[in-house]
């Protein structure tokens, strides 16, 4: 499957890092292999572009961060949804599967390839 | 691993952030570089291979050190303190030109020191105003918008008493209070007009912290 990134996931990364973080707390190195494992490699963004969304987020008051040791490798920077953050996520969940459902009708259906 | 701190080198520096800041936002992403390169390492690449596809990987640093300056900007203590201040001699100087104009000087003579009606013209007043109010805008923009404001307005009321006081003793003319009375008022006239000064500088400076541009 083609790799999708840059332009096509401008807008959407903070909803992505949203919807994970509605599971559990997670560090930045485990999201960005998240969002990779669970779209099969479609979705890469260069990585370091996630901590400044992360920061945003966290400025914004929609996830908060604690530092935790780890017992092999490096401290690690955990977040995780406040409740702000998580009323955010389930309104940008319902605002793409919109757009999605949208989108797809406008296709119409047609066959991908 | 020199070239790892090189490539974070390149990131962090010249950030509009607190020391310790730097130092949390340069330790997260040495944090993310080293689990990349341990991924790669074992992926039997090289030690070198792997830490030039982690950077790789990672992306451009000066794209990064943008996205993180915009996020950030303004979160240096200095910055954030010149702009408290600049608020405060704003929010000051506006709320004497109010009062001023409103006609309610004999309030001003309470809550501005200096601010004499024998002598009063606008102008010293609303200066006054606004020097009293840098002063408390740069305490507020430390937090504590209110409680700063009121004990800097206090405090500042008082030292300015003490001098009008003195000044008009060694003048030979009466001073319209006693220093009692200027001692015991101080918390109430200076610490309102610090408070309404303080609170103000908070409230503006909250605000303008959630409209910065926003990273997507």
């Amino acid at each position: 499957m083609t790799a999708l990134g840059g332009d096509i996931l401008k807008g959407n990364t903070l909803t992505l890092i949203l919807s994970l973080l509605e599971e559990q707390p997670m560090y930045g190195f485990q999201i960005s292999r998240e969002i990779e494992r669970r779209s099969q490699g479609t979705l890469r963004f260069r990585e370091g572009l996630l901590y400044p969304a992360l920061h945003q987020l966290e400025r914004e008051g929609l996830v908060e961060a604690e530092w935790q040791s780890s017992s092999q490798g490096p401290r690690r920077k955990y977040y995780q949804l406040t409740s702000r953050g998580k009323r955010e996520a389930e309104k940008q969940r319902k605002r793409w599967l919109a757009f999605s459902g949208a989108v797809n009708r406008v296709l119409g259906g047609r066959p991908i390839g | 691993m020199a070239s790892v701190e090189t490539y974070l080198d390149r990131v962090c520096r010249g950030l509009r952030v607190n020391p310790a800041e730097a130092e949390d936002i340069r330790e997260e992403l040495r944090s993310h570089l080293t689990s990349a390169i341990e991924e790669c390492a074992a992926r039997s690449t090289g030690q070198r291979d792997a830490v030039d596809l982690a950077i790789a990987s990672f992306g451009d640093p000066g794209t990064i050190h943008e996205r993180l300056d915009r996020v950030h900007q303004g979160d240096a203590w200095w910055l954030r303190r010149l702009r408290g201040m600049g608020l405060g001699m704003l929010v000051g100087g506006l709320l004497s030109l109010a009062l001023s104009a409103g006609g309610a000087l004999g309030l001003i003579t309470h809550l501005l020191p200096f601010a004499d009606t024998a002598e009063m013209a606008r102008a010293p007043v609303v200066m006054n105003g606004a020097a009293a109010g840098g002063v408390i805008g740069l305490l507020a923009a430390g937090g504590r918008g209110v409680l700063a404001g009121w004990s800097a307005g206090a405090v500042l009321w008082l030292a300015e008493s003490v001098v009008y006081w003195l000044a008009r003793a060694g003048g030979g003319s009466e001073p319209a209070s006693s220093m009692l009375e200027m001692v015991l008022l101080a918390p109430l006239f200076g610490g309102v007009f610090g408070a309404a000064v303080g609170a103000a500088c908070a409230a503006v400076l909250s605000a303008a912290s959630h409209i910065r541009p926003r990273i997507e």
